[in-house]
């Protein structure tokens, strides 16, 4: 299981531990548990494709930042995803480029679950560990 | 429990300023024995890390209904000097303003009893609800910056309630000093289109009732319009929705450059904050007080359309069935407010994160017939075991900084709970036992299942025990509405199929 949902932290809202082995997998599974948060995924078609440029300048700081993108899309453009697709490149600052694949949300075909307020820094981190990467955050429900 | 922690009077507990190095006062916590006995330990290293914030004054606070949060714990309260202390969004959270609204009625339990699954299904059409979720109202940015600033008299004087309204919500429903220059382009375009919308979560509209041997104070009770035996009443919880979850992430990255500038540290990223007489601060302040506009102007159309669908089914006019507001009150949201320190009065910004404002007989904001016996305090419960009206007390304005608990307050998490009760099979017990819930979201009606929360009666006994605020009326629920799917979209593909099928047949 790429990512866990830690049970016994962050009573009233969610908090999530992923660990992948490289740093594009970490954007990609955490990206996967924001969407699983708000939706069945397989009920999502890929009918719309958002497009996101983002950097930042260190890669915990642009996690931070991808994950309330895809927060802030789901109530501007009305959006629910069902998969991501990811580049990440390194310059003068950690650049990543995405793209959110999904549809505007239907109640009558999407198996809507919990609305997500936003991504708080409690607890939040991105590691290097001895295998790979580890990511932790909690999500405001 | 912590180390060190004493009881230190009838339902107050103080953990020393020895328990934690930076803590500049001690912190507090109100309960019970049976609630300090299950306290989530969580909110010791919380309500110790609040205690360790620059300004702040007396002691750090915490409601019986306390819990693990982000920042602050759920329950939190802290007040700051307003020259040397600081305002954070993890003490006000990210939905901003979220809070309580409860609209009588004279109607009784026998009379909408036939009736409620017509009642609880034309709601669940009429009040949009879940995950995004727009409104009915269609506002261009100008008009939305005027309901921010205007809030709950905007949605008065465009039709949506009546003038009696916004005497009765604190702060008549428009806190002053609202500035939407101070509010991001993302903030107005995530939140613009959720006016009128209760959003997901635990926030829920719910059918409720009154009865005669739960009336615990029948003076006061009769002062909030609530004094007969099985009358029907109505609660709304929901806050800003996208556009103050928006204001607190836009700045929480603008506090956490300013500590650096400020020479501030915290003990959890999520306390980022900025002194409150600062640039940052001030326009923080600014940009908050817009979101809990929006959050009153929120639930002011809400209650609007609570009436409507009230007429559509029982026939009647929402004059004909008494449907005044009570109070609407804010449980998340940062104020200044005057309170005595050392034995001086002063000025202070007060933070409350999952507690109620509780201001006791006398106070000037209040509308004649409650400044008699104090302000009412709208208590939600889980959406099994019933909620409570309180009274604020003049205690709670010496001792807590005018605030008491919100709610239950969890126990378990959303992941346990989810893990030990199906969502179908909780809606067919409560069924059984005379609620009615709409939710289509099965997973997240589990979540919100009453053993996941603290007992409320608990809570309530704890704070008429310190004696912060007291109990007037307890509220069964009989109808729920949870932040779930809107079955509209459902019913009218459902009869274009109908029809199509119709003409086919013919043909």
């Amino acid at each position: 299981m790429p990512y866990m949902i830690l049970k016994d932290e962050a009573t009233a809202d969610v908090a999530f531990v992923v660990q992948e082995k490289n740093l594009k997998d970490i954007f990609q599974t955490s990206a996967k548990a924001v969407f699983n948060t708000l939706v069945e995924t397989k009920s999502v078609g890929k009918t719309i494709v958002k497009e996101l440029y983002l950097e930042e300048t260190d890669p915990e700081k642009l996690l931070l930042k991808f994950l309330e993108e895809i927060v802030y899309i789901k109530d501007a453009d009305n959006m629910v995803f069902s998969s991501v697709e990811i580049s990440l490149a390194q310059g003068h600052a950690m650049i990543l480029r995405a793209q959110l694949l999904g549809e505007n949300i239907d109640p009558k075909k999407h198996k809507l679950k919990l609305d997500v307020k936003a991504v708080t820094l409690h607890m939040f981190r991105l590691q290097k560990k001895k295998n790979g990467w580890e990511a932790k955050f909690v999500l405001d429900i | 429990m912590a180390t060190g922690i004493k009881n230190i009077g009838k339902g107050v507990w103080e953990i020393p300023v020895t328990y934690k190095e930076g803590m500049n006062v001690p912190a507090r916590i109100y309960a019970t024995d049976k609630l300090m006995k299950g306290m989530d330990e969580g909110v010791y290293d919380q309500i110790t890390n609040v205690a360790c914030l620059p300004g702040i004054q007396k002691a750090a606070l915490c409601m019986p209904d306390g819990h693990w949060g982000y920042g602050f714990p759920i329950g939190g309260v802290a007040a700051f000097d307003l020259d040397e202390g600081i305002i954070s969004p993890g003490g006000i959270g990210f939905d901003i303003n979220c809070g309580m609204r409860l609209i009588r009625t004279n109607l009784t339990y026998d009379e909408v009893k036939p009736k409620l699954k017509l009642l609880v299904d034309t709601l669940f059409k009429i009040v949009p609800v879940g995950v995004g979720g727009k409104g009915f109202l269609r506002l261009n940015k100008q008009q939305f910056k005027e309901v921010i600033v205007d809030g709950a008299k905007w949605c008065v004087d465009n039709g949506y309630g009546w003038k009696e309204d916004t005497d009765r919500i604190e702060e008549k429903g428009a806190i002053k000093g609202a500035d939407p220059a101070k509010i991001s382009d993302k903030a107005y375009s995530r939140g613009m289109n959720q006016l009128g919308t209760l959003g997901s979560g635990n926030h829920y509209l719910e059918i409720q009732v009154a009865y005669k041997n739960s009336i615990y104070d029948l003076k006061t009770a009769k002062a909030f319009g609530i004094d007969q035996d099985g009358q029907v009443v109505i609660m709304i919880h929901c806050g800003s929705r996208g556009f103050g979850h928006q204001v607190a992430t836009d700045y929480l990255h603008t506090f956490e450059d300013a500590m650096k500038k400020y020479d501030i540290t915290v003990k959890d990223r999520q306390l980022a904050c900025a002194p409150f007489n600062s640039k940052e601060g001030k326009d923080y302040f600014a940009a908050m007080t817009c979101a809990a506009n929006m959050a009153f102007a929120n639930r002011q159309i809400i209650m609007h359309q609570v009436r409507k669908g009230f007429s559509q089914v029982f026939g009647r006019s929402d004059e004909e069935m008494g449907m005044n507001l009570v109070y609407d009150v804010a449980h998340n949201i940062a104020k200044v407010e005057e309170y005595k320190v050392d034995g001086k009065k002063k000025k202070l910004v007060i933070h409350r994160k999952g507690s109620t404002r509780s201001f006791g007989p006398g106070n000037a904001e209040l509308i004649p017939a409650y400044r008699k016996v104090g302000q009412p305090v709208i208590i939600g419960g889980s959406m099994e075991t019933g909620s409570y009206l309180l009274v604020g007390t003049d205690k709670a304005m010496e001792e807590t900084f005018g605030s008491t608990c919100h709610g239950s307050g969890r126990t378990m998490s959303r992941a346990k709970a989810k893990h030990d009760i199906r969502g179908d099979k909780l809606q067919k017990d409560m069924e059984a036992r005379g609620i009615y819930v709409k939710a289509a979201s099965m997973s997240g009606l589990a979540e919100e299942a009453g053993f996941a929360y603290k007992n409320i009666s608990d809570v309530v006994e704890a704070v008429e025990e310190s004696g912060i605020s007291k109990a007037v009326v307890g509220l069964k629920p009989i109808g729920n509405i949870k932040g779930t799917v809107n079955i509209l979209g459902m019913i009218v593909p459902f009869f274009v199929l109908l029809i199509v099928l119709f003409f086919l047949l013919i043909l």
